[in-house]
């Protein structure tokens, strides 16, 4: 049998306001496995998400890699879990993006010359070795998308977990990160209603609406569900 | 989108430029204690920190224009704590007039604070237009680190340099969505949205925060922030920081 990369049991969510955003939550996803979660707006993909290094805590367990999500183990689970947030401007919080994409390197305790190395390659692999000196601010929009890919590639994540990478792309740039994507043996989590893109890199689909799953399976069957998709906002 | 800089001409590449921003700012605090422990009395030593500045400025190809716009800033500051010293400092009257019974009068040793206090602070404003002209915000801040400077003050200088322009843009673009969708324009009303359009403003600035914070935890983030710094410090670096305190010197014990 596979090793699990992420098992999610019972796993709720409120937010402080009251609302409801995940009800009672379970999959697994194998280690090497990519996972599509799509959903109409509201539907929770993003706080699924945020559950997976345990920055949002709640009812439910989450168990990655065998870890539970516990205090101590967050150094090593956060290490193994890249995440991607939705907007850049979050995600790219240094004055430079050669510091920015260091970041995580940096906190691993890696030695210099492994941190370049890193930094490096993680730019290179999105197409954005040319701005390793530029300033954040001075980027735009879909280059800092692809930036914010390379701040978790450099760490070497097991795990990638996306929110939305592809908003915003141009054409070619999306190409670029589905290639991409689909080279990138690691285990993914993707969460998008780019359906395209669900189709191209996922093997798997969990729908995701009001906050339950509301069907899942191989991405190419649910996919095909036209009915389905038009019930919850997809099609 | 714009793309604003605080570090406008920092991308220039002259010998002024390539110096390492520790010796830059270490020359900079050399040069400020220079100016500020001057007589006020000694004009041609200030004549002649102004020149070896404006040779400074011209080796980093700096433009006049810019340096003298920005330094006018420091001015109105300067004026508002200490133009009434003349009037009320007691000393050598140079002029006096009643009116009545008031009695208004300046006196020289007034004048010398005045004169003291905004010649120094013009000229300091200028060494730090020009340092700041020719360093990258973010080497300055390595710098800092480099220099040992608070860890805490770094990181929220950084985030300031970081986010200043996003939230700038923010509230340009709600300005933007303002003005497309006001039709009937009263002063009264433009306030008002004003207002609430800061209000917006600061919570998203409050929420953006949040979210920052989580991305720094996803990465691993413990309480302090590390960079990767290569500065080195070269022959001519310490040429030049040699040079100016030696310059420096000179004209301080040159002129009486």
């Amino acid at each position: 049998m596979n090793q699990k990369a992420v098992e999610i049991k019972n796993l709720s969510f409120s937010y402080p306001d009251g609302n409801e955003a995940l009800k009672d939550i379970s999959f697994d996803v194998s280690a090497g496995e990519s996972l599509g979660i799509i959903g109409p707006n509201g539907a929770g993909k993003s706080t699924l998400i945020l559950h997976l290094n345990g920055i949002l805590r709640n009812k439910g367990s989450v168990i990655i890699f065998g870890l539970g999500m516990e205090d101590k183990n967050l150094p090593e689970i956060r290490a193994d879990v890249g995440m991607v947030f939705q907007d850049p401007d979050n995600q790219l919080f240094m004055p430079e993006v050669f510091d920015d994409v260091s970041f995580g390197p940096i906190n691993m305790g890696w030695d210099k010359k492994s941190v370049e190395e890193a930094v490096h390659q993680a730019l290179k692999d999105v197409d954005m070795a040319y701005a390793e000196r530029r300033l954040s601010h001075h980027l735009s929009f879909g280059e800092k998308k692809r930036v914010c890919l390379a701040t978790v590639l450099s760490m070497k994540p097991r795990i990638l977990a996306l929110d939305e990478p592809s908003s915003n792309l141009d054409p070619r740039h999306k190409r670029d990160l589905i290639n991409f994507l689909k080279k990138f043996s690691a285990t993914k989590i993707i969460a998008t209603h780019d359906l395209g893109l669900v189709l191209e890199t996922c093997s798997r689909v969990i729908l995701l609406d009001k906050g339950r799953i509301v069907a899942q399976g191989e991405a190419s069957s649910i996919l095909k569900d036209t009915n389905l998709l038009e019930k919850h906002n997809l099609e | 989108m714009k793309h604003s800089y605080i570090d406008e001409y920092s991308g220039l590449d002259t010998f002024i430029h390539r110096l390492d921003p520790r010796i830059k700012l270490i020359s900079l605090a050399v040069f400020i204690l220079f100016i500020i422990s001057t007589k006020a009395v000694s004009g041609a030593s200030f004549v002649l920190y102004a020149l070896f500045l404006s040779i400074l400025a011209l080796a980093a190809k700096i433009p006049a224009v810019f340096i003298l716009k920005r330094s006018l800033v420091i001015i109105p500051f300067v004026l508002m704590a200490t133009i009434f010293i003349p009037f009320f400092r007691e000393g050598r009257t140079l002029y006096g007039y009643s009116f009545g019974i008031l009695r208004v009068k300046i006196t020289y040793e007034g004048l010398m604070i005045l004169w003291n206090c905004l010649i120094k602070a013009y000229l300091s404003v200028v060494c730090v237009i020009i340092f700041m002209a020719s360093t990258k915000f973010s080497d300055l801040l390595k710098a800092l680190e480099a220099l040992k400077c608070p860890a805490l003050l770094l990181m929220i200088i950084s985030f300031m340099y970081r986010y200043i322009f996003v939230i700038e843009d923010v509230f340009m673009k709600m300005e933007q969505a303002k003005e497309a969708r006001s039709v009937a324009r009263s002063w009264w009303l433009n306030n008002k949205v004003l207002a609430s359009i800061l209000g917006v403003l600061f919570i998203r600035t409050y929420e953006q925060a949040e979210y920052v914070y989580l991305a720094m935890c996803a990465r691993g983030f413990s309480g302090k922030i590390k960079t990767l710094s290569d500065f080195r410090i070269k022959k001519t670096d310490l040429m030049f920081l040699g040079l100016t305190a030696a310059i420096l010197a000179a004209i301080r014990l040159t002129i009486k």
